[in-house]
């Protein structure tokens, strides 16, 4: 399954000595072992920053949350009860990556929509609305990326759940890394682009590529 | 709507939380709402007929929504209720292949309940 890798359980945590539930497991090698790759030179790095902390701000901090940019690293995690949501980027050219979405269940509560449930939501709820959000981050991510001609697929996402669970990135030339404050709650993003065919992630050849924007409703 | 008869709408989507969003939205409308987690088993459920609308997801494990827009087609079914495509892509030659395929409708996600149940009155002739 695309999506996965760079992220490893705490030795602590595979000696069992907590109650870790791996819901899916996870490749750890994805970039470097399939040759020269592509990783993104610094504009491609400023495309991709700003259009994650755009479609996210957009998706995680609406209904006027407050928002706050506290840095451009992640540091090594030691949360309690951290849930890690995973979804892959790929397309025919050989274009390659991932989104990552790290933050405690609270978080994934407090964004849960409105209206829908009432009463305590389940684990598997909270788990299940992650994997959700990271989807709908990432589609949003590909339409504000069609805008310079890139355009790729989304992988079926993936959630993971432990008590202390580390995020490793590969090769940090390819990935970027922001953790913001939305309402107070720490929220973690990494995007991981790289390009197997030799070429520039964002050409600037390729026109943009149409989509249709968030909350479109087309009949035919 | 003949609330004796409501139309049926089957909700096809692999996210738990989406299906519960979109089969309350439409059954607050009056609708009666059954859900599947991927193509695979909409198509199973629609063997039974009575389905005014399908409401379809397009990234889902096993089959996706444009392999049920596919599998829909197949000459040996009977005729099939219109399918809307929900879901977070918006890529116009993917829109253009659904639109082909025989989709009626694709809306993007997060999409409001209020247009989510007045794209569904319009497709089923629901007043």
């Amino acid at each position: 399954m695309g999506g996965g890798a760079g992220v490893v359980t705490d030795p602590l945590m595979r000696a069992g000595a907590t109650s870790a539930q791996i819901l899916h497991s996870l490749e750890v090698t994805t970039m470097s072992d399939q040759g020269a790759d592509t990783l993104m030179n610094r504009d491609e790095r400023t495309i991709f920053s700003s259009v994650l902390l755009e479609a996210a701000r957009k998706l995680l901090a609406s209904d006027n949350r407050s928002w706050e940019i506290a840095g451009d690293q992640i540091e090594p995690l030691d949360l309690s009860g951290t849930l890690v949501a995973s979804i892959g980027l790929s397309n025919a050219d050989g274009l390659r990556g991932k989104l990552v979405l790290i933050a405690q269940p609270e978080f994934y509560r407090s964004v849960y929509p409105r209206g829908f449930h009432h009463g305590e939501l389940s684990d598997a709820a909270i788990a299940d609305w992650a994997s959700e959000l990271a989807n709908q981050l990432l589609g949003r991510i590909k339409n504000l990326l069609s805008a310079h001609g890139l355009d790729f697929s989304l992988s079926i996402p993936t959630v993971i759940g432990g008590d202390r669970v580390r995020l490793l990135c590969r090769d940090s030339h390819s990935c970027l890394e922001h953790s913001v404050r939305i309402d107070g709650h720490q929220v973690d993003l990494l995007l991981e682009v790289a390009h197997s065919g030799g070429r520039k992630i964002i050409s600037g050849d390729a026109g943009p590529v149409a989509a249709a924007s968030e909350g479109s409703a087309l009949l035919f | 709507m003949d609330t004796d008869n409501p139309k049926k709408v089957l909700v096809v989507d692999d996210s738990l939380t989406v299906r519960q969003q979109v089969s309350a939205a439409l059954a607050s409308a009056g609708f009666e709402v059954r859900e599947a987690e991927n193509g695979a088993q909409a198509l199973d459920q629609l063997r039974s007929s009575g389905f005014a609308l399908v409401i379809c997801d397009v990234n889902m494990p096993e089959m996706d929504g444009l392999e049920l827009l596919d599998a829909l087609r197949d000459p040996g079914r009977t005729a099939s209720p219109p399918v809307v495509m929900l879901t977070s892509e918006g890529r116009a030659d993917l829109i253009d292949r659904a639109k082909k395929a025989g989709a009626r409708g694709w809306l993007v996600k997060p999409i409001k309940p209020d247009q989510l149940v007045a794209v569904a009155r319009k497709l089923t002739g629901v007043g």
